[in-house]
């Protein structure tokens, strides 16, 4: 046995030429197959997190359509006799509680949160320029009711009520501290912030928030604050009279804002705007916290009508509804699925074409050594033996064309993944997969046991003499 | 003592062809030197493929001390019974001196170490230094030499030689029946040689001339 391994070995060597072109055409079979295979992985693992995180997204809006009907807006003659149309029925919102009580459901695969409350600091410095096109900001807080009324115009408490919204607003109004540092913003998903999915934020030094605690601020504010990743700030809630204990958070991170004045004004973005986890800003005890966002993510779309049923008959306020829509779906995963087809057949052509070549080159390659194998038949050694070299051989080529694939399959599997998929498949890592690496050694090991029994069945159709007499000296 | 004997072996180029061997009887001992004879296509080379169990007999049995060789395994016949020289050598072109012999030695089951090898090398004239070139880099007189090298490697009781002294020159086919003549008077083996060479027969103990299908025999 270890002489047949020895043979083979010093074999390889023998015949370097032939066996550097087989190397050669077995690498390039490996290595098309393989990104074939990662680039039809990454699609199809893109699709499964798009699933995963959007299958079918579902919203709690206004049916507006309902209230108008019931509520219809009142008209308003104006001094200068144009009309106005006022709607003065309010729909309230779910708040997190009843989100959650909502989301609690065999129809929901979970649920994407979006919050925010002003936050206070007696550390840190309040960027003066908050808005970018230089829109004057008017902090409400720390007012009393004499200033807020002279602020709304208002005559009367009854008059500023209203104007606020009711009694409870006035409350909170006079209970928010003054001169907010911020915006504490916690999210549970980087979809969620579509300004840095717009590219009109970028994080341009470490990472987003993962884990409690975390926080990342914008560059204008670390600049203004003296603040760099690593640092620990320490912010308070809005309310005068609950939120007295400050909360530390830990940057990770630091963003940059690249809106237009456009844009600026959509986004309502301030350079105070300090992200952080969901979990994180609703386990600070704050107060006033707002829920901005809140997005289910259903199994399926036709779970949607079942879902809706259930969280009315939980006491969804009857001028809600639930808003679904597998358009964005179908939009955001169907260049993917075309893209994992085309990869799919590629990787299958590229296996059949790679296989059939290989399969010739070694078969031309084993009637090429007929001499040697009448030699060694004539010497006596045994048809089994004389296949087991040639095995060893091709294993042993196979092995390194496989190695060589998947070093040159790992240099060139991101630049090219990055061409054919863009932004397609953004949170897919752009690495080769595990999984393509097991297909291409299996591929390699196909190919070798299909070119190991070409190879024996040469050996095993001829005997020493009528091999030796065909075979040039 | 018999080592080898055929009987009522026939043979043809092609099935249903002309007989090229007809009905042969005949037996080769150890320890002697046997030189066949014959013109061009009288069969010579086909009773050697025969005797070394390269092909087999249309009809008729040959015999390996006594027992049927188309009873035996006969690549272990080949590896281990026999060695074969061949006219054009054999030889693996792309591995080196050495690597012939010990392949050899190997597939007959034994070991040989490289000292071996070059001592191997220097009974039948070959310059140790040579062991570890390539044999396509050797002349045709020293291919030779290392065929008969790798035919003895393994320790076969019989060699059998088709026409090797044909591409030599006067003074290596010498060199060569000498060698035959002293592994089979010194060495015991039965060594059985096709030749067309008188000068090659004259060492024979025995010359065999094949004619028409059939020996004619006579001993020097």
């Amino acid at each position: 046995m270890m002489y047949l391994l020895r043979n083979a070995w010093k074999n390889l060597a023998r015949n370097k030429g032939r066996n550097i072109a087989i190397l050669m055409i077995a690498a390039l079979t490996l290595t098309a197959v393989t990104i074939s295979f990662s680039i039809q992985t990454m699609s199809s693992l893109a699709i499964a997190r798009y699933k995963e995180n959007f299958g079918v997204q579902a919203t709690l809006e206004t049916n507006w359509e309902k209230v108008d009907k019931e509520h219809p807006p009142e008209q308003t003659v104006n001094e200068d006799g144009s009309v106005t149309m006022e709607q003065n029925f309010e729909v309230v919102m779910p708040d997190a509680e009843e989100y959650a009580r909502y989301a609690d459901s065999k129809y929901v695969r979970r649920t994407l949160y979006q919050a925010s409350c002003a936050v206070y600091s007696d550390s840190l410095r309040q960027v003066d320029d908050n808005l970018q096109q230089g829109e004057e900001i008017v902090d409400l807080g720390g007012m009393d009711k004499k200033e807020l009324m002279k602020f709304y115009g208002a005559s009367t408490e009854a008059e500023l009520e209203e104007m606020l919204g009711g009694k409870e607003e006035l409350e909170t109004v006079l209970d928010t501290k003054a001169n907010a540092v911020g915006s504490l913003i916690g999210f549970t998903d980087l979809s969620l912030l579509d300004e840095f999915a717009t590219q009109q934020r970028k994080l341009e030094q470490g990472a987003f928030p993962k884990n409690r605690n975390e926080c990342i601020v914008s560059n204008v504010f670390a600049e203004k604050n003296d603040l760099g990743i690593g640092d620990v700030i320490s912010v308070s809630g809005p309310s005068r009279s609950l939120d007295q204990e400050d909360v530390q958070l830990t940057i990770v991170g630091i963003y940059g804002d690249y809106f237009n004045e456009a844009t600026a004004i959509t986004f309502g973005t301030f350079y105070g705007d300090i992200f952080t986890t969901y979990d994180t800003l609703m386990n600070t005890g704050f107060h006033y916290i707002d829920l901005t966002d809140a997005v289910f993510i259903l199994k399926d779309a036709d779970a949607a009508e079942a879902f809706e049923r259930e969280i009315r008959a939980k006491g969804l306020n009857e001028y809600l509804s639930l808003s679904y829509s597998t358009e964005e779906y179908e939009k955001n995963t169907k260049p993917l699925e075309n893209l994992a087809h085309i990869a799919e057949i590629f990787t299958g052509l590229a296996s059949a074409v790679g296989a059939a070549v290989l399969l010739f080159v070694s078969f031309i390659n084993v009637r090429e050594r007929r001499y040697e194998i009448g030699v060694l038949r004539s010497i006596g050694m045994r048809r089994s033996d004389i296949a087991k070299g040639m095995i060893y051989e091709l294993l042993a080529m196979m092995l390194a064309a496989f190695a060589g694939s998947v070093l040159l399959g790992s240099a060139l599997v991101n630049p090219i993944a990055s061409a054919l998929l863009g932004g397609l498949a953004a949170d897919v890592p752009r690495s080769l997969p595990a999984v393509s690496v097991a297909f291409s050694a299996g591929l390699a090991f196909a190919l070798s046991v299909a070119a190991s029994v070409c190879a024996s069945l040469v050996v095993m159709r001829h005997e020493p003499m009528k091999i030796l007499c065909n075979s040039s000296a | 003592m018999e080592l080898l004997r055929l009987d009522q072996v026939s043979y043809c180029y092609e099935k249903e062809g002309e007989k090229v061997l007809d009905r042969i009887t005949c037996s080769f001992e150890a320890g002697r030197l046997y030189c066949i004879k014959g013109a061009s296509g009288a069969g010579k080379s086909s009773l050697l493929s025969l005797l070394a169990g390269l092909d087999v007999p249309d009809r008729g049995t040959i015999f390996y001390e006594g027992t049927d060789l188309a009873k035996m395994d006969r690549d272990d016949y080949r590896a281990r019974k026999i060695g074969v020289i061949f006219q054009n050598y054999n030889l693996l072109r792309n591995a080196t001196v050495a690597e012939n012999i010990m392949l050899a030695v190997n597939i007959s089951g034994k070991r040989i170490g490289i000292d071996e090898v070059r001592s191997l090398l220097s009974q039948v004239g070959i310059g140790p230094e040579k062991a570890k070139r390539k044999a396509s880099r050797l002349s045709g007189g020293e291919q030779q030499r290392v065929a008969i090298a790798r035919a003895i490697a393994g320790g076969a009781p019989v060699l059998a030689a088709d026409e090797p002294t044909g591409n030599l020159d006067e003074g290596n086919e010498t060199a060569v029946m000498d060698i035959f003549k002293r592994l089979a008077h010194d060495r015991g083996k039965c060594v059985i040689v096709v030749t067309h060479s008188q000068n090659a027969a004259s060492y024979a103990d025995e010359v065999m001339l094949l004619k028409n299908g059939g020996f004619a025999r006579g001993i020097q």
